[in-house]
């Protein structure tokens, strides 16, 4: 069966990545920035499960677990580990480093994941990267408020998925960025108009037709491709 | 009435030219760089105008709130973010340089909202009511059909958002935000085998500046004022 690693697997959108993979018999490999909080993952009982400590913004325990992983085919990387603030990030209301943190982990720690595991995944069958990324990151669409660190980082986060694209076409791995709708989760409160359960089956179906075809595109949990 | 600009990274390139241009047409001129004291080429061009030189490095908000006082209840008609860096040389997949990554994020994509914020009122005073900001076309995601330059082009990507989001943020207070791209120039950071001066581009810049309208507002210009891609 493929490989699938999942970051920020331990709730919101990468666990039900990791549950719903559970269930179509992949071996997942599901990333958690604190091992405290796989509870949920461990009760899948998918013997095929590996939990691992991954925050994704401390580069070593990105290397430890590239290093558990050599020589692992990885068919499918889903780099999903996000954050936002909210109404904290709407204008003069956060700090730079709050900004920061957002570049660090919604950007700099999906290429340094790339980087680390490009050799796993170019052994693989499926040979796929798909970057969480957001419609707050969209250029073409009608906005609200600004949040301005999270919209920001978002949209570099789609620089760096069309820049790999092309940069990995000669090993035959295909990058996309999606943009999971708005989904229930603890990260988008209580207004969202989607379940994890809708937005994570539709984005598998999507995943299981890309290839080098569809390669560097943003698309949306039911398969619409978004502009930048 | 005397207009006044006010420009970040005077001290050569772009923004030594923009300078230059603007003394020449009798604008008031507030330029603004790293050092004022080593800066001798911005000195000669701002010798006898009107004009006023700031220390601010772009990434200090020290600096940033020390501008904002010197120019507490001043017009400022036109602010151009122009300062920026390239990323050095360690941008291409397997061998990115993180730290290099993350002052090129705080100088070229964070620094322009912060000298905004300080200086809004500023701008709220003047007539023109002009937020410019140097972009890139290799901050155009479309455009972008190579794995180089990670660095450099994600943080003019994100600036560009920064420019959409303050756009949307501030309409109805008629401010109106820009992206350019000012070609290719001459300058330290575009090397010899450009194909604009700076002269040329500042000159060009200045005329779609002049220009651009409320409308425009939130968009991603070519230095002659043609639309760009995002």
């Amino acid at each position: 069966m493929p490989t699938v690693l999942i970051t920020g697997a331990s709730r919101g959108i990468g666990f039900e990545f990791a549950r719903q993979y559970s269930a179509a018999s992949w071996v997942v490999h599901a990333g958690v920035r604190d091992l405290g909080s796989a509870d949920a993952l461990m009760a899948l009982k998918n013997p095929d499960l590996t939990v691992h400590k991954l925050d994704v913004i401390r580069h070593h325990e990105i290397v430890q677990v590239a290093i558990a992983l050599a020589g692992t085919p990885i068919d499918l990387l889903i780099n999903n580990a996000g954050m936002w603030l909210g109404s904290e990030e709407a204008f003069g209301q956060f700090s730079d480093d709050q900004w920061m943190e957002q570049f660090r982990l919604h950007v700099f720690a999906t290429m340094a994941m790339c980087e680390a595991l490009v050799d796993n995944l170019a052994m693989s069958e499926h040979k796929l990267i798909v970057n969480i990324s957001s419609g707050n990151g969209c250029f073409g669409i009608e906005r609200g408020t600004g949040l301005f660190p999270y919209d920001s980082s978002k949209a570099a986060l789609n620089t760096v998925t069309k820049g790999l694209s092309c940069e990995l076409k000669a090993r035959g791995i295909t990058v996309v960025s999606f943009t999971p709708g708005f989904v229930a989760t603890d990260m988008s409160g209580p207004n969202a108009d989607l379940t994890p359960e809708q937005s994570i089956a539709g984005m598998r179906d999507v995943i299981s037709g890309l290839d080098l075809n569809k390669t560097g595109r943003f698309i949306r949990y039911n398969g619409v491709e978004l502009p930048w | 009435m005397t207009k006044t600009v006010l420009i970040t990274g005077a001290n050569r390139g772009i923004g030594l030219e923009f300078a230059r241009q603007y003394a020449n047409e009798q604008w008031q001129v507030h330029a603004c760089c790293r050092q004022p004291e080593a800066a001798t080429e911005l000195q000669q061009a701002l010798s006898g105008k009107t004009a006023h030189m700031h220390r601010l490095d772009v990434t200090r908000q020290a600096d940033i709130d020390d501008l904002r006082a010197e120019l507490d209840g001043h017009a400022i008609d036109i602010l151009i973010n122009n300062a920026g860096i390239i990323g050095g040389e360690k941008q291409s997949f397997g061998n990115i340089d993180y730290e290099a990554w993350e002052q090129t994020m705080r100088t070229n994509s964070i620094a322009p909202y912060r000298i905004f914020e300080a200086l809004q009122s500023n701008l709220a005073l003047g007539s023109e009511k002009k937020v410019v900001n140097i972009s890139s076309r290799m901050g155009s995601i479309e455009e972008y059909d190579s794995g180089d330059n990670f660095i450099y082009r994600s943080s003019k990507t994100a600036l560009n958002m920064v420019v959409v989001n303050l756009a949307y943020e501030f309409h109805k207070s008629a401010l109106c935000f820009l992206a350019f791209h000012p070609g290719w120039v001459q300058t330290d950071m575009g090397g010899a085998a450009a194909t604009l001066t700076p002269f040329a581009s500042a000159a060009a810049l200045r005329q779609s500046i002049a220009k651009a309208t409320l409308a425009q507002s939130g968009s991603f210009l070519n230095f002659d004022g043609t639309p760009l891609p995002w």
